[in-house]
């Protein structure tokens, strides 16, 4: 062993650690010069497993200087927890290295003294590796670089900002060749694909995963059991009936998270709690994506430093801060995933061997399923895979523009080095020109185009001259993710976060709203900023921001999970299954119980008309465009007018009209045949893909958002992507970022793959038919979700109340 | 009230004949109005680096051809934005419209100037084109490119004519769907034009009682002007 790793072993053996043996596996492979992936659960370890082989090394050298190891990660709330640690390690080792991190929020003056005097260690996200290849003298900051460490790479890995990821690394990989990259991830069943993205494909990396000397930590899963498990779940239904055991579990000593899925429920459960307990007020935080960043930082710190009693979150701190164990995690509703449950019970017990705790909370009943099938699948190991992304040409796009700043490249550089990465490692020919031809002409039909101006091509080198393009593409690149929206400001000028246009545009001066945990007036919309005050005196009706992409589908695999649940083969001897019981009984004497061998469907007759509920249990996105086909197919067959309604269950189908009663004609209308062609045809594809349409213009430079306030020079520039999938769909249709669009309908709106894997299982089920007296407790929810589609919130709520209670009574009356 | 196709209707005791293409006309005074053009508009986006293929503006001076034709306009009104900037009245833009008013030479081509031209500077001399800051009286009609504010100090039978706004109206229709057609919009005694260029966005109206709302088809329905219910 050399001295230099004796140091680091010395170090270990000062605060009383002993290294792992994965930790010494990834630092005798760093010392190789071998690059890799790390998965083992949180906590135990992994900063200083990547970052070890580095610093032992720095030990040996005599001088310091120069930027030697790049450490991304996918959250700006980790990297200064990420800069704590490793400054430790440094200080521990007794270098003379700097750690500083470089995200959105570090001020000007710090960015530019990085560039020209960098640290040995910096920490940033993938938007700001971005901004630094923007930079001509970027080559030269990286020159003596030697490491890079992506954290949290299985959460990176399957988005655009994952892409983002890729591109970057291959750019630095062609500057440094002999670059080591360490991806830290947690636990995936697919871990050889996201070794491929993160060092593309066919690139040798070793997977070391956690050692026999790794203690597991046990999970534990315990339900809150409703005392009257409601016969007739509807989402949200149970919701607040829950607040007493949970403000019960709040009451013990330490702090807690408590997840729920959407922003707006994690604002209703916040208000809830402290309304309910009000001299927690000032303990009990609020954590989720829309809000500002500083009111995030606080919710952040008081974690850090343990004085919050309970801080209500989403999915923003899914992600381990590894220095801010929690003494208990409290999920609300469903948990939708099995690695997502796993991860945020993995947020309590952050010690080797410790207990990972999740209290779950059911919103309606047959989440009481979810967590037994959840908890069967942790037990058995049984995880979700994560897909990285295939060629997202607006993401190319961007990365095109970022290096023609970033000091310009040929056709053949720039070729080699986006197909080096597993995203584009089958990019042809004629898209990567197509992808030049946007930047360079504005699209390939030459004509249509004429002054366009951004990437400029001069003896086959491709640059940008304009500054103002500069400009603008360093101001977008961040925007990945973003989308549109008002920033919400009190008169005083504190920045509360952001909230989503559609939402505000529905309220008029004087409403009232909740957000960021405060009831807050409207006062004005300026600006794109919306001006609010706290709303004083009486308490009305108080809505809630709806925020897009709240409606995330349940993993396949809890689905399945969740039928065999149902079925009686899984889970069955389960405190919560045993609470499902009734409900489970009704559904077999009324229709039957879905099976694995079989698919069930029902046939209902209501004074609206005629009803099919199916269950193929495939997930909310594969249902809503399994039932849009199906309706499409019908009313080809015969003119009629068809509603459709989907959950993650099942799907139904109404019509005022009579519907099929051949089993054989409906396994027709759900076969694969066509699958693509009859999905776009029927989905109204262009409303979808417009839709969809708006991140692509965002991520490739086709809309430009200014900042806030923006100036009148931003103001001539703004246009809705819905305006120029228009105009691009009618004068330059061939443009490939509108075949972008579509492809991502059908991938990941519709999740075609699982559609079709779906619809090949489903022809192979048994087909049982029944006709139930009355709304099944099965079918009744997503009658009841049909019903939110249609009418307004308050209505609904009345109706599907009134509708709720006629069943209650029915059954109670055994009847059958 | 269910919708009905109109061409005709009476605001202010005068016939106007709202053209589907977005056009205000008072037949009896050969006089036609439409606003916020913003010529150029694709021009300034490109140059500055946003890449927008062109052809919707040959189409709504086509259109604006259209008008001018079945009517038999002698007097066309703008309501102010006929350009977008004057980084976008490139000499194609420019040549553009020359050639369009060459083709029209008798038309009596009045532009109220609205924000978008104050920007933009001076016109071509070869657009032949009376530009002057409303309020206007045209054809016994007042113009202006910004709506007036709400309030009495308006003569109540005379009709205001405004653009700006661009407005547009959304229509549900069941679950998660709507149209969001442009639309004429009548408040007593102010009518707000749709914008007339097709790479122009939109404002969505909310209509008090009172108001009337005349939907703009989409060009391929064919279809004349429509009135909601409001």
């Amino acid at each position: 062993m050399s001295r230099e790793r004796d140091a680091l072993e010395a170090w270990f053996e000062g605060r009383g650690w002993r290294p792992f043996g994965f930790q010494r596996e990834v630092w005798d492979s760093w010392a190789a010069g071998e690059s890799g992936l790390l998965h083992v659960p949180t906590g135990v370890g992994k900063t200083l497993a990547a970052a070890g082989g580095p610093l032992a090394a720095a030990k040996g050298e005599p001088d310091a200087g120069g930027l030697r190891v790049l450490w991304i990660t996918p959250l700006r709330a980790l990297a200064r927890d990420t800069v704590t640690a490793l400054s430790e390690g440094v200080d521990g080792m007794g270098l003379p290295w700097r750690v500083e991190r470089r995200t959105g929020d570090t001020p000007a003056s710090r960015k530019a003294r990085q560039k020209t005097d960098p640290p040995e260690i910096l920490v940033t996200t993938p938007e700001s590796l971005s901004l630094l290849l923007t930079h001509k003298g970027h080559p030269s900051l990286f020159s003596r670089l030697d490491t890079v460490v992506v954290d949290e790479w299985h959460e990176l890995c399957s988005s655009k900002r994952g892409v983002q990821t890729e591109l970057g690394l291959a750019r630095l990989r062609r500057l440094r060749p002999g670059l080591r990259t360490w991806g830290l991830s947690a636990t995936l069943p697919n871990l050889d694909e996201a070794r491929d993205a993160l060092l593309g494909p066919g690139e040798p990396g070793r997977i070391v995963g956690p050692g026999p000397d790794v203690p597991e930590s046990a999970f534990e899963l315990a339900t809150v059991l409703p005392p009257e498990p409601q016969r007739f779940p509807w989402a949200g239904h149970l919701g607040l009936a829950l607040l007493d055991p949970v403000l019960d579990a709040l009451d013990a000593p330490g702090t807690a998270l408590l997840f729920t899925n959407t922003r707006s429920q994690a604002e209703l459960w916040h208000r809830a709690i402290v309304d309910a307990r009000p001299a927690w007020a000032p303990d009990v935080l609020l954590h989720h994506g829309s809000l500002a960043r500083s009111e995030r930082t606080d919710a952040e710190e008081r974690l850090r430093l343990g004085t919050a009693r309970c801080v209500v979150c989403t999915s923003t701190l899914d992600l381990g801060v590894d220095f801010s164990p929690v003494d208990r995690v409290i999920q609300v509703g469903s948990p939708r995933g099995v690695g997502r449950l796993l991860q945020r019970a993995g947020r309590s017990g952050h010690r080797p061997g410790g207990f990972r705790r999740v209290l779950c909370v059911p919103t309606h009943a047959l989440e009481l399923a979810e967590f037994a099938a959840a908890r069967t699948a942790v037990d058995a190991g049984s995880l979700e895979p994560r897909r990285p992304l295939d060629r997202p040409l607006d993401v190319l796009a961007q990365h095109l523009v970022t290096r023609a700043l970033g000091g310009g490249f040929t056709r053949s550089e720039i070729g080699d080095e986006v197909r080096s990465t597993r995203a584009y490692r089958e990019l042809d020919d004629d898209t990567l020109t197509w992808c030049l031809d946007f930047v360079t002409r504005g699209g390939s039909a030459l004509e249509a185009y004429p002054r366009y101006h951004r990437v400029v091509e001069r003896d086959g080198v491709f640059t940008v001259e304009s500054r103002t393009v500069a400009r603008h593409h360093r101001m977008s690149v961040g925007t990945i993710t973003d989308d549109g929206h008002l920033e919400v400001r009190f008169l005083k000028g504190r920045r509360l976060g952001r909230v989503e246009e559609s939402f505000l545009a529905r309220l008029t001066p004087g409403d009232r709203f909740l957000f960021a945990g405060r009831e807050l007036q409207l006062v004005r919309i300026r600006d794109m900023v919306a001006w609010v005050r706290l709303a004083r005196g009486r308490r009305g009706r108080r809505p809630v921001p709806r925020w897009a992409g709240g409606r995330m589908p349940l993993s396949s695999h809890l689905a399945e999970a969740v039928a065999g649940a149902l079925a009686g083969t899984l889970a069955a001897h389960t405190p919560e299954m045993a609470a499902v019981a009734p409900l489970l009984e009704l559904q077999a004497r009324w229709s039957e119980l879905p099976g694995p061998h079989r698919l069930l469907a029902e046939r209902h007759r209501t004074r609206e008309g005629h009803h099919l509920f199916v269950f193929p249990f495939l997930g909310r996105a594969a249902h809503e465009g399994l039932a849009a086909l199906v309706a499409w197919r019908l009313s080809q067959a015969a003119p009629r007018t068809v509603a459709v309604s989907a959950n993650d269950y099942g799907f139904e189908i109404a019509s005022p009209d009579p519907l099929p009663d051949d089993p054989a004609e409906w396994a027709q209308h759900w076969s694969s045949a066509h699958l693509n062609e009859h999905l776009l045809a029927c989905l109204n594809a262009t409303e979808l893909a417009r839709r969809r349409f708006r991140q692509v213009a965002r991520v490739s430079g086709l809309v430009f958002q200014g900042p806030p306030g923006r100036s009148k020079s931003a103001r001539q520039l703004q246009a809705s992507s819905g305006l120029i999938y228009d105009v691009l769909a009618r004068w330059d249709p061939d443009n490939l970022l509108l075949g972008q669009a579509h492809r991502e309908v059908l991938e990941q709106e519709l999740e075609v793959r699982r559609l079709r894997a779906g619809l090949d299982r489903m022809a192979k089920l048994e087909p049982v038919f029944t006709a139930p007296p009355r709304l099944t407790p099965l079918a009744f929810p997503i009658w009841a979700e049909r019903m939110q589609a249609q009418v307004s919130t308050e209505s609904w709520i009345d109706r599907v109340r009134r509708a709720a209670g006629r069943l209650e009574k029915a059954a109670a009356a055994g009847e059958s | 009230m269910t919708p009905r196709p109109l061409l005709d209707v009476t605001l202010c005791g005068r016939t106007w004949a709202l053209d589907p293409r977005g056009a205000a006309v008072l037949p009896e005074a050969r006089t036609g109005f439409v606003a916020d053009l913003h010529l150029g508009k694709t021009t300034h986006f490109r140059r500055t680096g946003l890449a927008v293929p062109e052809g919707g503006e040959g189409w709504d001076l086509g259109r604006l051809g259209e008008v001018v034709r079945a009517h038999g306009l002698r007097r066309l009104v703008v309501l102010g934005d006929l350009v977008h900037t004057a980084r976008g009245l490139a000499p194609e833009v420019v040549d553009r419209f020359s050639s369009w008013r060459a083709a029209h030479p008798e038309l009596d081509l009045v532009l109220v100037r609205g924000n978008h031209d104050r920007g933009a500077g001076a016109l071509p001399p070869e657009w032949g084109i009376q530009s002057v800051d409303g309020p206007v009286r045209v054809a016994g009609v007042e113009c202006r490119h910004e709506p007036p504010p709400p309030g009495p100090s308006i003569e109540p039978d005379t009709a205001v004519l405004a653009g700006h706004l661009h407005p547009v109206v959304r229509i549900r229709e069941g679950m998660h769907r709507a149209l969001r057609p442009r639309c004429f919009w009548w408040r007593p005694p102010v009518l707000v034009l749709p914008a007339f260029g097709a790479f122009t966005g939109g404002h969505r109206v909310r209509p008090s009682p009172g108001d009337r709302i005349f939907a703009v088809p989409p060009e391929s329905e064919g279809v004349a002007v429509v009135e909601l219910g409001v």
